[in-house]
């Protein structure tokens, strides 16, 4: 029986669970303020909450229940953030999103390599990310650190002037969007047959096999070996 | 009921300031008519919010060369309102006149209009948005704006918009002629694309729009370019969801074709 190597420690297991239903309350409960397309989430929350409140207006009894979902939320991922980013602040260089090699050719490289994993279904050695999953990656701490910034100047505009809160309010929306985009990749992926040893590991066991790491992630357990942590 | 427009013909204002004082009484007098407020208390605080017209007198030149002009911040009740847009609650409406009217109990106080307005004209306080209302309740019952009932030169007028149109143009054509400085219509014509035509109209000489701060490109650009990333995010989001399904198909089928040839194994 193969060798199980851990992959993703408690804390990395609990912070991205959790992260989960927290950016999924987020989304639901941030989407009707940028969009009136998404006035039935407010209009659907709105209709038991009016009735409870004996509200006359079911959209502004919805959109406020969403406004305290989406501050609570925020504000438990703030929470939940502190331990996490301190755990990754401790080892930064040593963090997976890092490019195994830097350069514009690495980087094309990186893509060519996605593409023979995902199109040509070829064998390729990957690091413990690909080239795709590295970008994503700083995508999402850039997305992250401006939402998270942003989003407290809204929750405190009236100690800013009228004209950063509406920047924030910009920067709020468009990192939003960026971020949304690249969620839709990524849970696509993460569900991808491709992907289900990682997705196992990140959901339920936090381990791989040392064969499989060996063999799909050969960049990455050079690596372990060369850290004597195989 | 036709479009219904106010004007500010800043040549005969004497800056007596009526219409702010009018403005303001008639907004505390309305809250005691609807019993939100009782008379001591809507007399006694300062209640700025309830101010929808706030004049900023400058002086312009040096003296002796000098010369007041007194420019108005308030709503201007815009063909295309942002703030009307944006409201993710609806709390905003145009009523049959076309003033642009912020209805209270629907508010949450979100701020979007504040953002959203390029003239930055919403108040927020107490959890609600104030701006004026255009009195829409006297014009739909026959009288006049409560600033324009105040005015004693006839600097504030208003109507429908043909009358107050064909008034303004005649006045400001006279005025040129008279005073040998072209004079303009601000708002009569589209402002821009992102408030159209306004409905509260300002006569003023031409070479003197950005002292009485009329903004000639009224906009704000992280707005601007907020709406437009939406646009992107919209068929970026559509074209990533077309494009994982088209790789799933492409990946099963590819893989079959593996299997079939016995190039993987199947699991």
């Amino acid at each position: 029986m193969s060798k199980k190597i851990v992959v993703y420690n408690n804390v990395e297991r609990f912070f991205h669970y959790h992260l989960v239903h927290l950016v999924a309350f987020l989304t639901i409960s941030g989407l009707p303020i940028l969009s009136h397309k998404f006035d039935f989430i407010a209009y659907g929350l709105g209709i038991p909450v009016a009735a409870l409140t004996n509200s006359q207006n079911v959209l502004s009894a919805g959109m406020s229940a969403l406004r305290f979902i989406h501050y609570s939320s925020a504000f438990l991922l703030t929470l939940l953030s502190i331990p996490f980013v301190f755990m990754m602040l401790r080892k930064i260089a040593h963090l997976s999103m890092w490019p195994d090699r830097w350069g514009v050719q690495a980087t094309i490289d990186g893509f060519k390599e996605m593409w023979k994993f995902y199109i040509k279904q070829e064998h390729v050695r990957f690091g413990k990310m690909n080239t795709g999953q590295k970008l994503f990656a700083q995508v999402v701490v850039i997305t992250m650190i401006v939402l998270t910034i942003s989003g407290y100047m809204l929750v405190f505009r009236e100690s800013i002037s009228s004209d950063l809160a509406t920047y924030a309010r910009a920067a709020h929306a468009i990192s939003f969007i960026i971020l949304g985009m690249m969620l839709i990749i990524h849970l696509y992926l993460a569900v991808h047959p491709t992907n289900k040893n990682s997705y196992e590991a990140m959901f339920h066991t936090g381990t791989m096999d040392e064969e499989f790491i060996k063999d799909h992630h050969g960049i990455y357990y050079d690596k372990l070996k060369k850290e004597n942590k195989i | 009921m036709s479009v219904n427009m106010k004007c500010y013909d800043t040549t005969p204002c004497i800056r007596c300031f009526a219409c702010m004082v009018g403005c303001s009484v008639e907004n505390r007098l309305r809250l005691q008519r609807e019993n939100h407020i009782g008379i001591e208390k809507s007399v006694q605080g300062r209640l700025t919010h309830l101010s929808h017209l706030s004049p900023q007198r400058r002086e312009l030149g040096t003296f002796p060369n000098s010369r007041q002009v007194t420019a108005f911040h308030h709503c201007n009740h815009c063909e295309d309102a942002p703030c009307l847009e944006i409201c993710p609650v609806d709390a905003i409406i145009r009523r049959e006149g076309k003033e642009v009217v912020v209805v209270q109990d629907r508010c949450i106080g979100c701020s979007s209009c504040l953002d959203a307005c390029p003239f930055d004209v919403p108040v927020i306080k107490n959890g609600k948005a104030y701006k004026c209302h255009g009195c829409y309740d006297r014009v739909e019952n026959g009288l006049k704006q409560s600033c324009v009932n105040s005015c004693p030169s006839g600097a504030m007028f208003s109507g429908t918009k043909e009358e107050v149109l064909e008034e303004a143009h005649k006045r400001a054509e006279l005025y040129t002629k008279k005073t040998g400085k072209e004079h303009v219509v601000y708002g009569a014509n589209k402002v821009n694309g992102t408030v159209g035509e306004l409905r509260w109209i300002t006569i003023v000489p031409k070479e003197d729009l950005e002292a009485y701060k009329l903004d000639t490109d009224p906009k704000k650009l992280a707005m601007s370019a907020r709406e437009a990333v939406k646009v992107v995010g919209a068929v970026g989001s559509v074209a990533i969801v077309a494009g994982s399904i088209g790789h799933l198909i492409y990946w099963l089928g590819k893989r079959k074709e593996k299997i079939s040839k016995g190039e993987v194994e199947e699991k």
